[in-house]
């Protein structure tokens, strides 16, 4: 699913005090099968770049096409099959646990299957299915969202989502307020639905996540794309004008650099990755 | 979503954002008494409404307002003034004094019928001007405190009227607040394939149940939370408190107060009087024969 960006800018409350120009003339093309992290200041336009995705906004001047779906500023220009975009696209907002309304998890669930013209038993099964992929077994089926732990309701609310199987998958910061161990594992549960084929496109704020998950990162800045590149060639750079932190790993490395370390910093994703690389620069030294 | 932001305040700096809220409430107050008065005859009412509709447009101009939105909260009333024109036209009365306008077979439809729905709807259209204006020129926080001023008197006699007035104030705080969780909720639901604007009733049905029920919950988490935090900051309503802005009562407030006083004062004189003298004067009906 290639998702193409041509001039696309967009003006929240128009020709009012309240106007706001949240994207000016975004260019972007995303390939198919990537695990894009989309990072950025609050109020550098990520969300509104991955409203565009689901034909939530519609642009106020460009067009965004995805896969085929071409979503205009112009009526006329628009596509109709909103439904099969929106089945194409799945989006999980940030704290996702809201949208839960069902009074059995499993219902809950099979909703999203079910308004996509899927039937009772069938959109059962594909919800059983999801649950059991984000880690929630059979015990938790008929058990009523409203009782669960806030990460449990993150899960659930994610398998409604996966429940649909979208070939582009978002995620706008997953793993706020959740903590360290059900962060893991949720953004595990993307590695692995991205490694099943599935499109990601993490909008986060933490820096660790996109070295170690990401394969392309995309800086947003006041409404236009800053900066497009690599996790670690980014974090190569001087990240101040951005306001991004430097990830631990590279915030170590640095220091270590300081302290007269001949440390090659490329290519560092991962603690391993440090690790290796001093002990590289033991043998050189 | 566009209509979400009818009635919210628009921050300008026009003499009417200035004036008092308190002046300004008695002001648009005395108007709407003004508008509601009966006429002696359908000239007057002819008159005393153009007169009406001058000022208050003038008004609305000046509070700078963005005319659309009027246009938007005055489409629905189209389907309430042909309503009303049809059980005018049924109706049967006796005092009829313009005359018959057309028959439709044998019945007579008398131009009265159409005098009367458009009086009412000038009325209905001047009410809505008049609270537009008050809400789009003063901040809610203002209206409470004005509320509350005026509800002192009761303070006297035990009633809670802090309480009312905090009570008040919070709930126009949340306004817009619960106004996003709606908007992020619904997309939240279209994202999974509600359709919130097509689909038969029982899909409607539900797509409404799927936004109703997060948002209770999550008011109810944010009620809780509220609570919790005036608690913690020592919140007692019985005591006495103290504002970080006063309201000032200026001699600005006070001649437009004047000026609403003597534009009610007018349109009541005229109604209590039966006052046909502008129609004689400008030999405009019937009566000046």
């Amino acid at each position: 699913m290639p998702i193409d960006f041509s001039n696309v800018s967009y003006i929240y409350n128009p020709k009012s005090p309240f106007q706001y120009e949240a994207l000016k003339d975004i260019n972007l093309h995303l390939d198919e099968g990537g695990f894009i992290a989309l990072v950025g200041r609050t109020g550098s336009g990520k969300s509104t770049l991955i409203s565009h995705l689901n034909a939530l906004l519609n642009p106020t001047s460009g067009e965004v096409v995805i896969d085929g779906f071409i979503n205009s500023s112009e009526k006329k220009k628009r596509s109709r099959d909103l439904k099969q975009l929106r089945q194409n696209v799945g989006l999980v907002f940030q704290f996702p646990e809201y949208q839960l309304f069902e009074e059995t998890i499993e219902k809950d669930v099979a909703f999203g299957p079910k308004n996509f013209g899927m039937k009772n038993d069938e959109a059962l099964t594909q919800a059983h299915e999801a649950l059991k992929t984000v880690g929630l077994d059979e015990s938790f089926f008929e058990r009523s969202p409203f009782e669960l732990s806030g990460g449990e309701k993150r899960k659930v609310a994610i398998a409604g989502i996966l429940a649909i199987h979208p070939k582009v998958l978002i995620v706008d910061e997953p793993t706020a307020g959740l903590d360290p161990k059900a962060a893991e594992e949720t953004m595990g549960l993307f590695e692995k639905i991205h490694q099943q084929g599935t499109t990601i496109i993490l909008v986060t704020h933490d820096m660790n996540l996109v070295l170690h998950y990401a394969e392309e990162v995309i800086v947003m800045e006041n409404g236009k794309v800053a900066l497009r590149c690599r996790p670690d060639e980014l974090f190569g750079k001087d990240l101040s004008e951005y306001s991004l932190e430097v990830p631990n790993i590279y915030r170590f490395a640095k220091d270590l650099q300081g302290f007269g370390m001949s440390l090659e910093t490329k290519n560092l994703r991962s603690v391993e990755d440090l690790a290796r690389a001093i002990k590289g620069s033991y043998h050189h030294g | 979503m566009a209509s979400f932001t009818m009635g919210r305040y628009i921050p300008y700096n026009t003499f009417l954002h200035r004036m008092d809220p308190r002046a300004k409430i008695f002001a648009l107050i005395l108007m709407m008494v003004a508008v509601f008065m009966p006429f002696a005859s359908w000239e007057m009412v002819a008159v005393m409404s153009g007169i009406a509709l001058i000022i208050i447009n003038a008004l609305l101009l000046c509070s700078k307002m963005a005319l659309h939105q009027l246009f938007n909260s005055l489409k629905s009333l189209w389907i309430m003034v042909i309503f009303l024109l049809i059980i005018y036209i049924v109706t049967p009365r006796t005092n009829f004094s313009i005359g018959i306008a057309f028959h439709i077979g044998t019945y007579p439809v008398y131009w009265d019928s159409f005098a009367e729905a458009g009086r009412i709807l000038i009325r209905l259209m001047l009410m809505i001007e008049l609270s537009l204006i008050l809400t789009a020129t003063t901040k809610p926080l203002d209206l409470t405190y004005a509320l509350e001023w005026y509800l002192t008197p009761l303070k006297w006699i035990g009633f809670p009227s802090h309480v009312v007035a905090m009570t008040i104030t919070l709930a126009l705080r949340f306004i817009p607040t619960i106004l996003e969780d709606v908007n992020r909720i619904m997309k939240a639901q279209a994202s999974r394939g509600v359709d919130f604007e097509h689909g038969k009733l029982g899909a409607k049905f539900r797509a409404i149940i799927s936004l109703i029920v997060p948002l209770f919950v999550s008011s109810f988490i944010r009620s809780d939370d509220l609570a919790n935090a005036m608690e913690c900051r020592g919140y007692d309503p019985q005591l006495k408190r103290t504002r970080y802005r006063k309201l000032r009562f200026s001699w600005m407030d006070l001649l437009l107060s004047l000026l609403a006083a003597a534009f009610a004062a007018l349109f009541i004189y005229v109604s209590v009087t039966h006052f046909d003298g502008f129609v004689t004067w400008f030999n405009l009906g019937t009566h000046a024969a």
